[in-house]
């Protein structure tokens, strides 16, 4: 069976070290990421996590020290050529001609893939810079070079988009815009990969999420269950906080205080608070399940990076 | 390949530095033939005059001390054949002043038509240096080549559409230059009525027609080796500091200090190529009795060897470059 079957993506050890006067620098270790094919995936981490090196070797751009990639099953880099045509991608800040025209830097684009120039206004004008296609690239504001990023992504109709950190030095009103565009892609049927360390902004809009840290896997998996899994807690209210949280603590659950109540730690399931403190005739004035966010779900998987493996916590 | 490098020539035309070195290239046209057209210019009556006296002085001087200028030339060829034991041959017959050496004659149409492809030949290929380095290295200055290699990943491909596009689009600005130069230098000619040298106008069309040709392929070839440079160090004014580091140290050092290596020298071969061969000199130094006593030794280079030694060297640096940007992380 084909293990790569429904993934756009899909890497297996991948590692790749850059060597600098501080010595060797181990950007990207033993990661195997799986994108599945339709929707938004979060490609998350901090700062120097290696997300923008991953994607530049999916691309091309950098070689791998070792393991194996493949876009939509055809082994990368070796297959590039023949999936390229699948995959649109904006690495980093967008990077185009700045002494060109918007127009022109699209029509160069589109030229070299053999797409016809009345493509170059449509997808001008699905990202809405038609008016502004004839001023130079170096006027163009911050979200304007974004948007013109999206256009050239487009001109090739792809399967899969790659986005990495699109809303870098964006305002509240390009960010919004920015996410809108790519969950109109997804629900086109695209497959949308945005990498990004604003863990907010991803949550917002990802379907399926992994996270990475120095290089390496922490997590993958729908959004929900990432989050929930590591994320659910649960507000308890009751006249004796001390009795319960002793009965909650024995039954082994993570209580803390919180006020004038309780808050249950990593239980997924408020049925056992209630089966528990109801046994040893303790009776609940409030339960009220908490979701954390993505944002509490990666500091608690960051917490540990040091000592994570590359599959910890990767329903794969 | 060929629909990649149509899009690289259109880059290329629309790029504004290309579009000044153009306007630079005819400038220096201009300037060349203004200078063309002020050393050509019949003499004036004042000149014509000066020169006149200056004659008669030398003629006098002549009268008076001809025949001891004679005795004494006499009297050196002998002591070189003495030192030497060979012939000398110090025209000595040929001393006595003459009203042509004081009244300077234009150049002829065929050296003006030489000399100026020559020159422009010099201007046309560091312009095409520069137009092929920043053609490739704005790219990679700017991380657009990132951009560009998500669309066409075979990066030998995207090298080699480069470097042609930077070879094929100087050719019309060399054809257009030398067209500009030859035509200009002989309207020159025409304009001030000079006379294109008594018969020496034979075979001055082909021989012309055959130098612009070599200072077009020149033109190209300086582009091509731009552009791998533009790919090699990334950033144009590296390329210009390479240049010039190997000027300085190659050329103006180096092959002072060694003149055998005029024979690697990319001015020295271009300069064999355009003007159909030229030559470089060393001194062989013999010591004697009477001393030591060194003499300048003529190498000559042909236009043949100039060409392998351009082609050879161009080959090189377009194939490191191509192994160098197929393995480099880019971005």
């Amino acid at each position: 069976m084909d293990v790569t079957e429904g993934f756009a993506i899909t890497t297996r050890g991948l590692r790749k070290t850059y060597r600098g006067r501080r010595g060797v620098h181990v950007a990207v270790d033993d990661l195997n990421l799986r994108v599945p094919v339709g929707g938004v995936h979060g490609f998350l981490g901090p700062n120097g996590s290696g997300k923008t090196t991953t994607i530049r070797m999916l691309l091309g751009l950098v070689r791998a020290d070792s393991g194996h990639m493949r876009l939509f099953g055809q082994t990368v880099p070796d297959a590039l050529p023949q999936v390229v045509g699948r995959v649109g991608a904006i690495v980093e800040s967008p990077t185009f001609f700045p002494a060109f025209s918007g127009r022109l830097n699209l029509e160069l684009l589109a030229g070299a893939i053999g797409a016809p120039r009345t493509r170059v206004d449509e997808v001008l004008d699905e990202v809405g810079l038609l008016d502004r296609a004839r001023d130079r690239y170096s006027g163009y504001s911050l979200g304007m070079k974004q948007r013109l990023a999206i256009a050239a992504t487009l001109l090739k109709q792809p399967d899969l988009l790659i986005f990495d950190e699109p809303t870098n030095g964006l305002d509240p009103a390009g960010i919004h815009e920015i996410r809108g565009t790519m969950r109109a892609l997804a629900d086109q049927g695209r497959t949308v990969l945005v990498s990004s360390h604003i863990l907010a902004e991803v949550e917002q809009v990802a379907d399926t999420v992994s996270i990475i840290a120095r290089g390496r896997l922490l997590a993958t998996g729908p959004l929900a269950e990432v989050v929930g899994r590591r994320g659910a807690a649960a507000r308890v209210v009751v006249p004796d906080a001390a009795a319960a949280r002793a009965v909650l603590v024995a039954a082994g659950m993570q209580v803390e205080h919180d006020g004038d109540g309780l808050r249950v730690l990593g239980e997924e399931d408020p049925g056992r608070i209630t089966w528990a403190l109801a046994q040893a005739g303790i009776f609940l004035q409030a339960l009220v399940p908490e979701r954390a966010g993505l944002e509490e779900a990666f500091l608690a998987l960051t917490a540990g990076t040091a000592s994570a493996s590359g599959d910890e916590g990767v329903p794969a | 390949m060929s629909r990649l490098l149509r899009v690289e020539l259109r880059r290329l035309r629309a790029r504004r530095l290309v579009l000044v070195a153009h306007v630079g290239v005819l400038v220096v046209v201009g300037l060349l033939l203004a200078s063309l057209w002020s050393s050509v210019q019949p003499l004036s009556a004042a000149e014509v005059r000066q020169a006149e006296e200056f004659y008669a002085q030398a003629a006098e001087e002549w009268e008076r001390t001809g025949e001891q200028q004679v005795a004494d030339c006499r009297e050196q060829e002998r002591r070189e054949e003495e030192i030497t034991g060979r012939d000398a041959d110090y025209h000595c017959e040929d001393l006595e002043p003459r009203p042509e050496w004081f009244l300077p004659t234009p150049p002829t149409l065929a050296e003006s038509l030489r000399s100026a492809l020559g020159s422009i030949a010099l201007v046309l290929g560091l312009a095409a240096l520069g137009i092929g380095a920043t053609f490739t290295a704005a790219e990679l200055s700017t991380r657009s080549m990132s951009t560009w290699l998500t669309f066409e990943p075979r990066r030998l491909r995207v090298y080699g559409s480069k470097v042609a596009a930077a070879a094929l689009g100087v050719v019309p600005l060399a054809v257009v230059t030398t067209a500009l130069v030859v035509g200009g230098v002989v309207a020159v000619y025409v304009a001030l009525d000079v006379p294109a040298a008594g018969g020496a106008a034979d075979g001055v069309g082909s021989a012309t027609v055959l130098q612009a040709l070599r200072v077009v392929a020149l033109t190209a070839v300086a582009a091509a080796g731009g552009a791998a440079l533009g790919i090699l160090l990334r950033h144009t004014a590296a390329v210009m500091g390479a240049v010039l580091g190997w000027v300085v140290a190659f050329e103006a050092i180096l092959v002072t200090q060694l003149p055998h290596l005029s024979v690697v020298s990319p001015r020295v071969n271009a300069t064999g190529w355009v003007d159909g061969g030229t030559a470089y000199y060393t001194e062989t130094c013999t010591t004697g009795a009477d001393g030591t006593i060194c003499e300048g030794v003529e190498h000559a280079i042909g236009a043949g060897q100039s060409a392998l030694v351009l082609s050879v060297g161009l080959a090189v640096l377009v194939a490191v470059a191509a192994l160098v940007f197929r393995r480099r992380d880019e971005g």
